[in-house]
């Protein structure tokens, strides 16, 4: 699929204040570019009948069928197309970090807004989840006017404080969320490794598709301090002086083994993650999620054209 | 006596203490916190860093305050003075009361301070001591001479009110040598100097700094007056005249307080009327010149005084200086015949002496043809000889009788005449020796006639041809010949020398162009002018005088300031004023302690010998090496080291800590 994107750059992101009119300027500037939706004819759309068996919903027999042939057949019909997406916003301290004009927080908060505003151009459902090292709030997916103001509303309150438990939220969401909805995790994924990839693949074991957006500074990256200096820890206030030409390398490296070990972590359980820097156009983000949708839809329906009758 | 200091002011830097404190609070804020996301992935490191232990540490923090206060107090210079234990003490003291009657008493009250503070002194000594008071200033008068009587000490009060205050400034050195003296003339004992000063630096400017009064004699400083005035005053003048006529008054204003001073008007009087003012800011302990120029409407003899016009200064708020008109001098200059020559010697030696506008000598004429007896030598200041060819033996005669009783002579010598001979100059046959071209390699540079042409710009004489000259072999000739300047092949070209009370140059040659390019050339004028001024200026007496110092005219010592006039050696029928000055630096009230003037003028514990005691650069030490006092400023100086190279090892083992981690 070829895109042309015309990309808004951070900087200006950074000057708009209303969240809504940003999220539309976002996704406004990213469908304007595509040349053919991916999404287009999601309906209702039967696609087999199938005999009755003890347990299904009586609702879904065809009961016309049963008056011609006197047998039991649920009507069983395409996947709906609407998705149910849930964001999940990092809003712990180290979220807050940002050496360019916008911070970590800043823009995932866009980015999560744009995502909300994108998903219900295409009338799919979305809901929110805020957290740190508690749940600040959740929104379950909808797909109204007035629930996408309120996503949008809840993205503007929301402050960065505290440390991050990013496992406990998804956690959290695990027991809540409608089975094979979406969850996109919007975080800097500064935590310990083994209990978050533990409940991400427990997500995707409940058939929830799992996206995951890292969110990560240049200065971060790069570790580019010149001179000497005080560091202090942004959720744990440790304080560390410190000579950063001297541990660059060990930093780097320290911090390379924690995301590949997360990446690979995630390869392996199917859920997708890509990370984005501060200081990249959020349309790109937008334009993995769309990928990576159009990717998710064409293998279910594959599989279910492959296995016929498969619930 | 025991532990002191020499400059205890210097306890004041101990302020710098805070110096360390303030660093180790103020390096604090670099503490704050660049906030950052994680910490999770820098390596962790359990201790400070190298940067922040070597500045906040305490105890590198209290080292570098020890450095300081060792350092404080190595230049407080303390020391230990050891006790005169062998003084005997069974002998009766006698007293000899020292009163300070320097010029510099004068200032306010202290003068009568001082008396009071001296009859007190007077009152503390028992009645069978022995007593005497002596003045001093410049040198110690005794008024009452050291004598164990009780009528004694009655004669001693009254001296005390009687003394008077002198114009002469002081010499500590000088005066206590002159009491150690006499009170060692009169009795043999233990004595106690009673120093009735105001203890100024100034009066330990002169005299002999290395004598010491020997340990018997102990010295009891009574210090009068206060160290809160305006230290500032005239010092230095000069007066000088340009060639234009214009005369200037240069004197040099002092300012040796710590405060500075705005707008000071300084004043130029002549015979007692202001004609200039000039306005003055001075820095503290900064000296500026300053100067008045006037052009006199005549060339007459003046008294001129400079002053300040201010309540506060001190005692030499004016100094004195005269201006004499310059003399007439009477010149003979004996011609030489004009010959083929257009142009004779005489000609550029008139010429000379009459480029300069309003000349100060008259020139009188005769010719060499014309006999001795008509020219009279005797009455002139100077003859010019302008050639010795043709000389008769009485003419030459003559001549030599008017040097012999004073006379000045400057001869242009050619090859024939005998005065040369007379004189004592060997004349190196023409067949010895043929005179060749030469020129002028070597002048002294260093004689009065030369000075002026010291500058590097006028000091090339080689320029001045000579085709011909008069060979002379100084080894052979009058020793008391000298040399002036010298041809490049060795040839003696000047010569200076004197015969009986009188002084001569004698030029080796014809001022001829046929013998040499001199006349023609821009040093010839200067040279031959210089030359006239050194022959008949020379015994001049200087014209400013200091109190204390003895005219050549004068028996006594000048006490007094103001003007003195003299007869001129020269030039009977008109007197020359001369100016006399209080010293310069008297008026310097920069304050000397105690302790200082006890340690600069008395030995104590040293025994009986007077001889100067070995000084070891941190103390003294008698002739057996036993310590008199001794400083130790060196040795917290030598700590100072210490503490810091323990603070240097320490820094670097906190570093190493650091990086073992």
């Amino acid at each position: 699929m070829e895109y042309t994107l015309r990309h808004i750059e951070p900087e200006q992101l950074a000057t708009i204040t209303d969240l809504s009119l940003l999220a539309r300027t976002v996704v406004d500037g990213l469908m304007s570019g595509l040349h053919r939706s991916p999404h287009s004819g999601s309906s209702v759309e039967f696609a087999q009948y199938r005999p009755y068996t003890q347990g299904d919903d009586l609702r879904n027999i065809d009961w016309q069928l049963y008056g011609r042939t006197d047998r039991l057949h649920i009507k069983q019909y395409e996947e709906e197309t609407t998705l149910r997406a849930t964001v999940l916003l990092d809003c712990s301290a180290s979220m807050e970090y940002g050496s360019q004009s916008l911070s970590k927080f800043s823009y995932a908060r866009m980015l999560a807004a744009s995502l909300a505003m994108l998903l219900h151009s295409q009338r799919d459902a979305v809901g929110l989840i805020t957290y740190h090292h508690e749940l600040l709030a959740y929104i379950p997916p909808r797909s109204s006017d007035k629930h996408v103001r309120r996503v949008l509303v809840e993205l503007d309150n929301a402050l960065p404080a505290g440390q991050t438990d990013t496992s406990g939220a998804l956690h959290y969401l695990g027991d809540v969320l409608h089975p094979r909805g979406m969850v996109i995790l919007i975080s800097d994924l500064l935590q310990p490794v083994d209990a978050m990839v533990h409940q991400l693949k427990s997500l995707r074991a409940r058939h929830q598709d799992v996206l995951v957006l890292h969110i990560s500074d240049p200065a971060e990256r790069d570790f580019s301090f010149d001179s000497s200096l005080t560091l202090v820890d942004a959720e744990s206030g440790r304080e560390q002086f410190m000579d950063p030409s001297a541990i660059r390398d060990e930093y780097l490296s320290n911090r390379t083994q924690h995301f590949t070990t997360i990446r690979k972590a995630c390869h392996a359980s199917e859920i997708a993650i890509a990370e984005f820097s501060t200081d990249e156009p959020l349309d790109r983000a937008l334009q993995v999620f769309l990928n990576h949708r159009t990717r998710t839809t064409a293998q279910s329906s594959s599989m279910r054209r492959r296995a016929p009758g498969g619930g | 006596m025991g532990l002191s200091f020499l400059t205890p002011i210097i306890f004041a830097g101990l302020g710098l203490l805070v110096v360390p404190y303030i660093v180790h609070q103020i390096r604090k804020p670099e503490r704050e916190a660049y906030r950052f996301s994680s910490l999770m992935f820098v390596p962790k490191v359990t201790h400070d860093v190298v940067e922040r232990k070597r500045i906040q540490h305490p105890w590198l923090m209290l080292l570098r305050m020890l450095a300081l206060v060792l350092l404080t107090l190595a230049f407080t210079r303390p020391y230990w003075k050891a006790l005169a234990s062998n003084q005997p003490q069974e002998v009766a003291i006698q007293h000899l009361i020292l009163l300070d009657t320097s010029y510099g008493m004068g200032l306010g009250e202290t003068f009568d301070e001082a008396k009071a503070a001296a009859k007190e002194v007077l009152a503390d000594i028992d009645s069978d001591e022995g007593v005497g008071v002596v003045y001093f200033n410049l040198d110690a008068d005794i008024i009452v001479p050291l004598e164990k009587a009780e009528a004694n000490h009655a004669r001693a009060l009254k001296a005390i009110d009687d003394a008077q205050l002198s114009q002469g400034h002081t010499n500590y050195a000088r005066s206590l040598q002159t009491a150690y003296r006499h009170a060692t003339g009169v009795i043999d004992g233990p004595v106690q100097m009673h120093v009735v000063s105001d203890f100024r630096q100034s009066g330990r400017r002169s005299g002999a700094s290395k004598w010491k009064l020997p340990s018997h004699f102990e010295l009891n400083t009574v210090s009068v007056g206060s160290d809160e005035t305006a230290n500032f005053g005239l010092g230095e003048l000069g007066v000088r005249r340009y060639p234009n006529g214009e005369l200037r008054v240069m004197v040099k204003a002092h300012n040796w307080s710590d405060a500075r001073i705005e707008d000071m008007s300084v004043y130029l009087e002549l015979n007692g009327q202001v004609i200039q003012e000039n306005i003055l800011s001075l820095r503290p302990g900064m000296s500026r010149q300053t100067s008045f120029r006037f052009t006199p409407q005549s060339d007459q003899t003046f008294m001129g005084r400079v002053w300040i016009h201010d309540e506060s200064v001190q005692q030499d708020n004016e100094r004195f200086f005269a201006w004499n008109a310059p003399q007439t001098r009477d010149i003979l200059i004996v011609q030489d015949t004009e010959g083929s020559s257009r142009w004779p010697a005489h000609r550029f030696f008139k010429q000379a002496l009459n480029s300069m506008a309003g000349p100060p000598w008259k020139i009188h004429a005769v010719s060499s043809e014309d006999s001795g007896s008509q020219w009279g030598a005797g009455e002139f200041d100077l003859v010019l000889l302008c050639t010795t060819k043709g000389l008769s033996t009485g003419d030459t005669k003559q001549l030599l009788t008017y040097v012999e009783s004073g006379g000045r002579l400057l001869i242009s010598a050619d090859t024939e005449g005998d005065i040369l001979d007379s004189l004592g100059v060997y004349r190196v046959p023409s067949s010895e020796k043929r005179s060749v071209p030469a020129q002028i390699s070597w002048v002294d540079l260093g004689h009065p006639v030369f000075s002026l042409f010291q500058a590097s710009q006028y000091n090339d004489f080689s320029s001045v041809q000579f085709m011909q000259y008069v060979s002379v072999d100084l080894e052979k000739s009058n020793p008391r010949l000298t040399s002036l300047a010298q041809l490049d092949n060795g040839a003696p070209i000047i010569l200076e020398g004197q015969m009986g009370k009188g002084h001569y140059f004698v030029w080796l040659f014809q001022n001829r162009l046929e013998w040499t390019s001199l006349a023609k050339n821009p040093r010839f004028v200067p040279m031959l002018q210089e030359s006239i001024d050194y022959l008949t200026l020379n015994d001049e007496f200087p014209l400013s005088y200091t109190i204390g110092e003895k005219p050549h005219w004068e028996n006594e010592p000048l006490v007094e300031v103001g003007y003195i006039s003299a007869d001129s050696q020269r030039s009977i029928d008109t007197p020359i004023v001369c100016a006399v000055n209080v010293d310069a630096y008297e008026g310097d009230m920069t304050p000397m302690s105690e302790e200082v003037f006890q340690l600069t003028y008395s030995v104590a514990g040293i025994g009986r010998d007077e001889q100067v005691p070995q000084s070891t650069g941190y103390g003294l030490v008698d002739h057996d090496g036993n310590a008199i006092y001794s400083e130790y400023g060196l040795w917290a100086l030598g700590l100072v080291l210490m503490v810091l190279l323990i603070e240097f090892f320490y820094m670097s083992a906190l570093s190493k800590e650091v990086r073992n981690v």
